[in-house]
């Protein structure tokens, strides 16, 4: 029952000084219970004395105030325990955000959301009952029962031979089923992330579940995995009720054999009446800190697992790590020379490669176009150049620095990104637009959204720039997210330009402006392009034709048409147009 | 527990949260039954245990020999024992009771969702929802396996202690009765601002649910623009917005805890005055005089128990209201006719007069729309981006229903065909393809459970997939990842062609992405396309000019109305919308 996480100090952080107080004010609790057994065993002996009733008066008056006492110190005891976890909370999500971010998309892309989520909501609010409430209350039963213990050792050595014994059991008996129970809470756990995964995976697929009149299908394996967590949360408190049980025993049976026991002593002449009273109204007291303990982990043994999935997450190396003493000033130079050096690549250690030994040159203010069939590691090497993920072998330098040296939020500065697929976060369409230039003014905001053609849509929209968009809010197309996502990087304004198939949803009556916006955004900078479509292509000062990780062919258009290899075959290929 | 599809909408009127609660318990009426019994026992073996003990005290007062108190001492232990027992099965057969009826709920809401799909799920974000169905549901454990229970044994209990009281003086249970009527109370004063709170925290915990999948999902978008900090902050702000709302809430439970507290004390004051004023008068024998202190205090433990779980209703109540929330929500389109058509539908589709806007205060997205398909022919919708074109292929499939005018398949109404059969005799290829994270034969398989796997491998061969399907890690049995991360966007939509091939469905909806494809794939992708279409009725909304010529007739939409119609040859000939669309877009290529 006792079960304390071996990174406790780490957990409780900031609020080591509130869980501190929680038990002192625990600690108090338990003062006012004894004190008011002792005064009501007072109570008694007197009536059984016969003493006369205002002898009383004082008595009844202490315990009125007792009664105050406790009730201030219940109260302060719960804000406390809130307190414990605002501060715990707060800084635990903190965290752990920090270092999601630290872990960057390379770890988003291979973690499933809700197995995050899982850990950023659920294990984190399961630690709020772990440190609030039974962390503090250990500590409040390590102490006080050991002081009622000398007492009731004082009075008798049977009574408290007794009480030693029901305590032993209390403690030591629910042991014997802790392994069973950690291995079943993680089995619950695994079984919660998974249902809420496979949840929110059938949650955004639910268009397509319908359409295909799938859900019955899909809705049979979803019940299946609530069962499968139902039988596990069954399963893991069945452990947890049997080490309530033998504790709910172990203390009534201790009360029960003192009292008992005390009557017997009493009948034999070794106890005095005052003093059984005592045993009659105490021997319960020195088990109350004991059975709020239990209480408490019936409520909070999930977080020692929810522990254990919060240190998972916070003890994931990044795999990009920022150097040390990182060159921090962006270069002065608006059209930055990259070039990747014999640069290779796995996404996995085992897995075979995405780039192998690719060289480029990027000269400075020159558009190069990466150009191959899916999967022959484009979006790769402009993964690479934002350095979600770094090379195995070779390097990517900037200015002739590797861009290692960098830090990464200056490295990130100087580049602009419009992706296949973009995300728009839940807010207004201007928060979305800010991402590229936080303080943007809504005339600049204006100005990037006609660049991008994207103004008269926001414009019609109910309530314009200040729309909610994202989830939640209105959906957008693939092709307004993207005009979207144009916009931010004509806002942001970087000197380094990726356009990873930036117009590739654009529908076709708008990619002519889109592609002059593009055009006029890319003149004056260095730009990496990654397109398929030919028009994007044919423009750019030099070509890299990709497969297989490798650069097969490079040179500008008409070079490349006349040498009739892999890039005359791809434009010939096209040539069945795509609007 | 196998999933009930439920037909229709729950038509149930809008009642409180708690009967809705109440009445899932009717399955599990026994488990609840045995474990209310349980813990009756398990309270009155502990009251009587106590009792027990102060009756052998007084008796030991009494001059009571060893031997006659040894066989007490015996009763003492047995009771204990049995309390033990008790105990230990209340609380397991009311948490086993408790987390199916969990289940169930959490089956239920999937099925609310499906019903509400796709217009519910654009106006929710799916981290809250899961939210709802995750911890909302879970936070109903505390009704069914403590609430409930521990409020239905108090009950028993103290009634039975109060006649207990009274058999050894009726004084007793008169002075005790007004408190236990006060203790109970006070949660039940607080009942509105705890209700108020708990939706608050629900609210709150809901927003962080959110962010969270926002922080995740959109985590290139912030590390490319270097926005950590903004999100942090923005994190922060909703940390802290949601630890406001837990202190409110705790601040007022631990008010309750307290004022229940020293009432109970005080309670236990007042029968220690009585008792002695009793005694000193001679009423009460100074034998029963421990016991009935025992009793009277033993009246209190299931009764704080149950307010103490009461004083968290307020989260509860919450929780289920969100619950009920999607599980009562209105079904956008319902079936009108539950039997399936006798007779085979001919597959012409028709739209005429149709009228169709998302929102009473949005414009109209379609307006007097009229065109038809006729069997096996391919029609191709054309026009700007909010045109419509997409909300005609949701009108078809009945995502939602048509506000005016009447959409057909052989002169039936769709709305007089269960959505069942509807959806039975269309095949989709969306631009926006979600793939499962399962196995690329699962995904190709789709609904159709026994299929073969060569019939899987034909449909892949069809759609082009076969090779590179084969070149994955585990050939077929890829998993494709979330969203299908692992594919390629050409391929993920060779694969929903694949799909819809297996399908074979009369009636082919294509929404067709604008691009994402290489050359060389975008060939594939095309030939797979006019596989897909051969002898089908094809609606395709349309963006290269290769399909729009392919297709037999072309439909221009223009703001919700229909511009033109005519085949490709006919509209270019005429210096209209569609004519300038493609002049626009001829600027845009160098070849074509």
């Amino acid at each position: 029952m006792i079960v304390i996480h071996r990174r406790l100090h780490e957990l409780a952080g900031e609020s080591r000084g509130l869980i501190l107080l929680r038990a002192i004010v625990g600690l108090g609790i338990t003062g006012t219970y004894v004190a008011q057994a002792l005064l009501t065993a007072r109570i008694l002996g007197g009536l059984f004395t016969g003493a006369e009733w205002h002898a009383f008066v004082p008595l009844l008056g202490w315990v009125m105030s007792l009664i105050a006492c406790r009730a201030g110190f219940l109260w302060l005891s719960e804000v406390s325990t809130i307190r414990i976890a605002s501060v715990l909370k707060h800084s635990l999500r903190r965290r752990l955000y920090a270092h999601l971010l630290a872990l960057g998309p390379g770890y988003a892309s291979r973690t499933r959301t809700g197995t995050v989520q899982t850990i950023l909501v659920d294990n984190v609010e399961a630690l709020e009952v772990y440190l609030g409430k039974y962390i503090p209350q250990v500590l409040v039963a390590l102490i006080a029962p050991m002081l009622l213990l000398i007492f009731m050792f004082r009075i008798h050595m049977v009574i408290g031979a007794i009480t030693v014994v029901a305590f032993l059991i209390v403690i030591f008996g629910p042991k014997l089923w802790e392994d069973q129970l950690a291995e079943r809470g993680l089995k619950q756990w695994n079984a919660w992330r998974s249902f809420k995964s496979q949840l929110l995976d059938s949650m955004q697929g639910m268009t397509t579940l319908k359409a295909f009149n799938a859900s019955e299908q899909q809705g049979n394996a979803l019940q299946q995995e609530a069962d499968r967590l139902c039988n596990a949360v069954i399963a893991e408190n069945t452990t947890s009720l049997i080490s309530t049980g033998i504790l709910g025993f172990g203390w009534t049976t201790g009360v029960a054999l003192s009292i008992g026991v005390g009557a017997l002593l009493f009948a034999v002449g070794q106890l005095d009446m005052m003093t059984l009273f005592i045993v009659l109204m105490l021997s319960r007291e020195c088990f109350r800190p004991l059975v709020e303990l239990s209480k408490a982990w019936h409520l909070g043994f999930t977080g020692i697992t929810a522990a254990n999935n919060v240190f998972q997450l916070l003890d994931t190396e990044p795999e990009i790590v920022e150097n040390p003493t990182p060159i921090v000033a962006s270069p002065r130079r608006t059209q930055p020379r990259v070039v990747f050096q014999d640069v290779t690549f796995a996404y996995q250690q085992s897995a075979r490669p995405a780039l192998q030994h690719l060289s480029l040159t990027m000269e400075p203010g020159q558009t190069v176009a990466l150009v191959g069939r899916s999967g022959a590691g484009k979006s790769t090497a402009a993964a690479l150049l934002l350095r979600f993920f770094d090379p195995q072998q070779g390097r990517v330098s900037l200015n002739g620095r590797d861009i290692r040296d960098y830090s990464l939020t200056t490295l990130r500065s100087m580049m602009a990104i419009v992706a296949q697929d973009t995300y728009l976060f839940y807010g207004s369409v201007a928060d979305n637009l800010r991402l590229g230039k936080p303080d943007a003014t809504l005339e600049q905001l204006v100005a990037a959204a006609q660049a991008a053609n994207i103004h008269e849509f926001i414009a019609a929209l109910p309530e314009g720039y200040e729309t909610v968009v994202g989830e939640r809010g209105l959906r957008l197309s693939g092709g307004e997210r993207q005009r979207i996502a144009i916009a931010r990087a004509i806002l942001k304004d970087a000197p380094i330009l990726v356009l990873d198939e930036a117009t590739a949803s654009v529908d076709a009556a708008n990619e002519a402006t889109i592609q002059e916006a593009i055009g006029r955004l890319a003149a004056h900078r260095t730009t990496l392009v990654i397109a398929h479509r030919l028009s994007t292509v044919v423009q750019a000062d030099h070509i890299a034709v990709i497969d297989d990780g490798q650069v097969v062919e490079q040179g500008d258009h008409h070079a490349l048409m006349n040498y009739r290899g892999v890039y005359a075959r791809l434009v010939l290929a096209q040539q069945g147009g795509a609007l | 527990m196998t999933a009930q599809r439920p037909i229709g909408g729950r038509e149930s009127p809008p009642r409180s949260a708690i009967w809705h609660m109440l009445g899932a318990i009717r399955p599990y009426y026994h488990l609840m039954g045995v474990g209310v019994g349980s813990g009756v026992l398990n309270h009155s073996c502990a009251i009587a245990s106590g009792a027990i003990g102060a009756y052998t005290l007084a008796y030991a007062f009494d001059d009571a020999s060893v031997q006659t108190l040894l066989p007490l001492l015996g009763l003492l232990i047995a009771v204990v024992f049995g309390r033990a027992v008790m105990a230990w099965a209340e609380m397991w057969f009311v948490h086993v009771a408790a987390y199916r009826i969990l289940a169930d709920w959490r089956g239920q809401i999937f099925w609310a969702l499906e019903r509400l799909a796709p217009s519910y799920l654009l106006e929710r974000r799916s981290g809250d929802l899961a939210a709802t169905t995750m911890a909302d549901a879970e936070k109903l454990e505390w009704f069914y396996a403590h609430i409930v229970v521990s409020c239905v044994v108090a009950a028993m209990v103290t009634v039975c202690v109060l006649i207990a009281l009274a058999l050894i003086h009726w004084v007793l249970p008169l002075v005790l009765a007004p408190f236990v009527v006060l203790v109970v109370c006070v949660p039940l004063w607080l009942r509105g601002r705890a209700a108020d709170q708990g939706r608050d925290v629900a609210r709150q915990l809901g927003n962080i649910n959110a962010e969270a999948v926002d922080s995740v999902q959109g985590l290139r978008e912030i590390v490319a623009f270097g926005r950590e900090d903004d999100q942090l902050r923005k994190l922060g702000h909703h940390s802290r917005g949601f630890v406001r709302a837990q202190r409110a809430y705790g601040n007022r439970a631990g008010i309750e805890g307290a004022v229940t507290n020293a009432l109970t004390a005080v309670a236990m004051l007042a029968v220690l005055i009585t008792t002695v004023v009793l005694q000193i008068d001679g009423a009460l024998p100074l034998l029963w005089l421990p016991v009935s202190i025992v009793l009277a205090g033993g009246v209190w433990q299931p009764i704080t128990e149950s307010v103490d779980m009461l004083r968290n209703f307020g989260v509860v109540n919450a929780c289920a209201e969100r619950l009920f929330g999607i599980l009562s929500a209105p079904p956008l389109v319902r079936d009108r006719v539950q039997a399936s058509p006798k007779t085979p539908i001919v597959p012409y589709v028709r739209f005429t007069d149709v009228a169709f806007r998302y929102k009473p205060q949005l414009p109209d997205a379609l307006c007097q729309v009229t065109f038809d398909i006729a069997p096996g022919e391919t029609i191709a919708l054309v026009g700007h981006s909010g045109a419509g074109k997409t909300t005609c292929t949701h009108l078809l499939l009945r995502f939602w229903d048509v506000a005016q005018g009447a959409i057909t398949i052989g002169d039936l109404d769709v709305r007089d065909l269960p959505q069942k059969d509807l959806r039975n005799m269309i095949a989709l290829v969306p631009q926006d393809i979600y793939l499962f994270n399962t196995s690329v034969s699962d995904n190709i398989r789709f609904g159709k459970s026994d299929t073969k796997q060569e019939e899987i491998e034909q449909a892949a061969r069809t759609a082009l997939a076969h090779d590179f399907i084969q070149a994955l890690p585990d050939g077929y049995e890829t998993t494709v990842g979330e969203r299908g991360a692992q594919l390629s966007g050409g391929q993920r939509q060779r694969v929903a062609i694949a799909r819809a091939l297996l399908k074979d469905a009369p009636i082919l909806v294509m929404d067709e992405a604008v691009s994402n494809l290489d050359s060389e794939n975008e060939l594939a992708l095309q030939t797979a396309m006019t596989h897909l279409r051969a002898g089908r009725t094809t609606l395709v909304v349309a963006h290269r000019l290769s399909t729009i010529r392919s297709a037999d007739r072309v439909v221009v939409l223009d703001r919700g109305r229909i511009a033109e119609i005519g085949t490709h040859d006919e509209l270019s000939a005429c210096n209209g919308v569609y004519a300038r669309l493609i002049a626009s877009q001829r600027d845009g290529l160098i070849y074509s």
